[in-house]
């Protein structure tokens, strides 16, 4: 198999706070392929997010950051600054979960894309104007449009736009932070055949963060599980989905409540605060399977089937 | 049988728009944002009534204005055999403490200065119910009874102290602890995590029968709707299109947007990647919904009658132009897209001389500039028919047009090639949009499109339901 667009070896990230370092992200290892989209679920505060930004380099000041992230060959995290900004936006790009707010309200569409198009190339301003309307065709939004402010088009729309401005540069990787949150199920349904056939057009990577299941099972070759921090669960959709291991895996695909929900379900408990992450397995103070080994013992990151990965002390037994 | 608790009838709820000054005293009809109309519905006690529909289409409103947080601007809402839609602020207190509601975000509907026990326990003092001890009292028992236990302990923590749930719990509690009978809950889990959802649902289902509660669930998601409701009204621009009991609707969905709606669901099985048939675009805006069906621009059913329009002509001239080379021949027939005007039913399209160049164009500006032409000597002066017709179009000589019988033999070409034109772009759209387009006729230098006037189905009752579709 080919080198990996993205892996991560060990990857740790800890934001600093007055209550102490937070272990957002605390010793994770995966790889993304060219061509295949690997989707990141968990819950609110279990370090998804903090995964894309450490991907994009944009985590904030005085964040330590430990481990390996390495796209195509080079270290993300001690790339020098200068480097890192030519990779973002060109070969690494992000489209985030509010459209809104990370349109300029000022600035008409069309400036957005030439000014992306400005930091990365030296191309002629007609150049430029033709690649933006190229780009924004191919989302479905009307040249006419062009010189409108981005409070002139509907959710859908500025997130299509957003789609267009990431990709009209060709980046080989694209981080998607909740991409289809904020808008109805009808259009996210719109923006994901949009990702989909992206993804076959270009043999471009997709990093998917979601917490939304429903949606990796779509969409997503290989899955990431995280809870507090850490990977609990990794391998390829199809076998997490029909055939998950870890305990948490298990509650979170049983609480999905759809259409052929028979029951309600959900895990007892809160998740942990990151600043004290609890001793042994850190999901064990929830877990309905838990021994006195748990509580002590870290567990190992284990491959139980081919690419199948989980983090539990009992792996073996939920096989 | 008992009477309903709620009964709602032809409830409308229009909010004014912001516009500058100059254009409202301009305007007769100043524009409005046609949040809920024409809405109606009847609650038996006891029961969970859904309102589901995506952002924006009025589920909110309607909701805040069953409860007269929000004036409606026409209808009746008769809550408990007492018709309250014009009932004054006092008495309208006294009822409101049978009426409550639990907001969608329970990070902003808790007072972050007071702490969850003062918040829960405050409805009681503010409707001067109790003396300040036994608030507290209440508020303690509520507090165990919703799960926040230990319930002394939560009392004094601040909401920024305590987990969403907790927060929506807390928010739930506020809500029962004048043990009301109806519960207006707005998307009361949307924003929870996955894992904490189902408990929130079933401490309200809970509640439900030990209080012989009544809700209005709202809610955008239809899983958990289907999951708790035991009737459903699906909302769309500000109307329902489709009401009925939940098990029959999940069965077979009558309306196309509800059967959309049901299709789009993500299902977290990734053998079952289904090929969906979504329909295009999104919602569009309420200012200004279609006429007939609002549904009509989107649907991929629709048919001549359910209310096509001019503007879904300009929407397809849009859509072509997403390809390059298609939007420079029809700019090149129908001239630039400012260029159509909408009247009524009717699309006029001004013609335009294609024969003629922006250098062409320029040459005879300079020229009227220099106040040296008269219309008569024009066409001497240049002797070329179709610069003659171009300047006519463009200054709208229309004196020229009847003196000079070359000049209108040209415009008479030039409509008719436009005619063609419209003929063969129309071709290109939905069998319905061409199907509603009565007539293409010129008029002057104009190419009018006339569409069949549309009309709104209705409420209409088929197999034990309501739809407001022309399919039934």
């Amino acid at each position: 198999m080919s080198d990996p667009v993205l892996a991560a070896r060990r990857l740790k990230v800890h934001y600093r706070t007055k209550r102490g370092p937070v272990h957002a992200v605390d010793g994770i290892s995966f790889a993304l392929h060219a061509g295949e989209t690997l989707g990141v679920v968990g819950e609110t505060g279990s370090g998804k997010s903090t995964l894309g930004k450490a991907v994009l380099g944009i985590v904030p000041p005085g964040t330590k950051t430990e481990g390996e992230l390495v796209f195509e060959g080079k270290n993300l995290l001690t790339l020098p600054e200068g480097e890192l900004r030519r990779l973002r936006g060109k070969d690494i790009a992000l489209i985030f979960q509010d459209p809104m707010t990370r349109l300029d309200p000022l600035m008409t569409i069309e400036d957005h894309f030439l000014e992306t198009i400005h930091a990365h190339e030296k191309v002629s301003r007609e150049e430029a104007r033709a690649r933006t309307r190229a780009a924004l065709a191919s989302m479905g939004i009307p040249v006419s449009r062009l010189k409108n402010y981005p409070h002139e088009f509907s959710g859908g729309m500025r997130q299509r736009i957003m789609i267009a401005m990431a990709l009209v540069m060709r980046p080989k990787l694209l981080v998607a932070d909740e991409p289809t949150t904020s808008l109805d199920v009808i259009v996210e349904g719109q923006i994901l055949e949009i990702l989909e056939d992206l993804k076959r057009a270009y043999r471009m990577s997709l990093l998917l963060i979601t917490h939304n299941l429903g949606i990796v099972a779509e969409v997503c070759d290989t899955v990431g599980v995280m809870y507090a921090g850490l990977l609990v669960e990794y391998g390829p959709v199809r076998d997490v989905f029909k055939r998950p291991i870890h305990p948490y895996t298990r509650g979170l695909l049983a609480s999905i409540i759809h259409l052929d929900s028979r029951e309600l379900v959900s895990i007892d408990g809160l998740p942990p605060d990151l600043v004290t992450p609890p001793q042994g397995c850190r999901f064990h103070p929830r877990c309905p399977y838990v021994q006195d080994v748990c509580r002590t013992t870290v567990p190992e990151w284990v491959e139980y089937r081919p690419g199948h990965f989980a983090l539990c002390h009992f792996g073996r037994d939920f096989l | 049988m008992t009477g309903p608790i709620l009964e709602v009838d032809g409830l409308v709820k229009y909010f004014p728009v912001k516009i500058p000054a100059v254009q409202r005293v301009l305007i007769r009809e100043p524009p409005v944002v046609h949040a809920v109309e024409d809405v109606s519905f009847s609650l038996s006690p006891g029961e969970i009534f859904g309102i589901v529909g995506e952002s924006g289409c009025g589920k909110t409103t309607l909701g805040r204005t069953v409860l007269r947080l929000v004036e409606p601007n026409d209808g009746r809402i008769v809550f408990d055999g007492v018709d309250i839609t014009h009932l004054r602020e006092p008495d309208l207190r006294t009822i409101r403490r049978s009426m409550q509601i639990i907001f969608q975000d329970p990070h902003a509907a808790l007072n972050p200065a007071m702490t969850i026990g003062e918040s829960i326990a405050d409805p009681l003092l503010i409707h001067g119910l109790s003396t300040e001890e036994e608030a507290k009292a209440k508020a303690l028992e509520i507090m165990t009874e919703v799960g926040l236990s230990p319930a002394e302990q939560l009392y004094t923590k601040y909401p920024a102290d305590v987990s969403g749930g907790q927060k929506q719990r807390a928010v739930i509690a506020r809500a029962m602890i004048l043990r009301p009978k109806l519960i207006v809950a707005d998307e009361p889990v949307a924003m929870l995590d996955m894992s904490i959802r189902a408990k929130i649902l079933e401490l309200m289902l809970e509640l439900k029968e030990k209080y012989g509660l009544t809700y209005i669930f709202i809610t955008h998601d239809l899983a958990t709707a289907k999951f708790i409701c035991d009737r459903i009204a699906i909302m769309y621009l500000g109307r329902i299109v489709e009401v009925g009991d939940s098990s029959d609707i999940y069965r077979e969905p009558k309306h196309p947007y509800t059967q959309a709606l049901l299709g789009a669901i993500p299902v977290p099985d990734p053998d079952r990647p289904r090929a969906k048939t979504l329909p295009k675009g999104e919602v569009p805006d309420a200012i200004h919904p279609p006429s007939g069906c609002r549904f009509h621009p989107r649907c991929p059913v629709a048919t001549p009658t359910c209310g096509w329009e001019p503007r879904d002509f300009l929407e397809l001239l849009d859509q072509r132009a997403l390809d390059d080379a298609i939007r420079v021949r029809d700019e090149h027939a129908l001239g630039p897209r400012d260029r159509v005007r909408i009247t009524g039913d009717t699309l006029r399209i001004r013609s335009m001389d294609p024969g003629l160049t922006r250098r062409e164009r320029r040459f005879l500006l300079a020229l009227v500039a220099l106040g040296s032409l008269a219309v008569g000597s024009l066409h001497a002066l240049v002797g070329i028919g179709t610069l003659a017709s171009g300047l006519a179009a463009l200054f709208g000589f229309d004196a020229l047009a009847r003196s000079d019988p070359v000049r209108s033999g040209l415009v008479e070409r030039e409509s008719g090639r436009v005619r063609e034109y419209v003929r063969g772009i129309l071709q290109s759209a939905p069998e319905a949009l061409t199907k509603a387009v009565r007539n293409v006729a010129v008029a002057g230098s104009e190419v009018l499109v006339e569409f069949a006037p549309s009309s709104d189905p209705g409420l209409r009752t088929v197999d034990g339901r309501e739809v407001r579709c022309v399919l039934y």
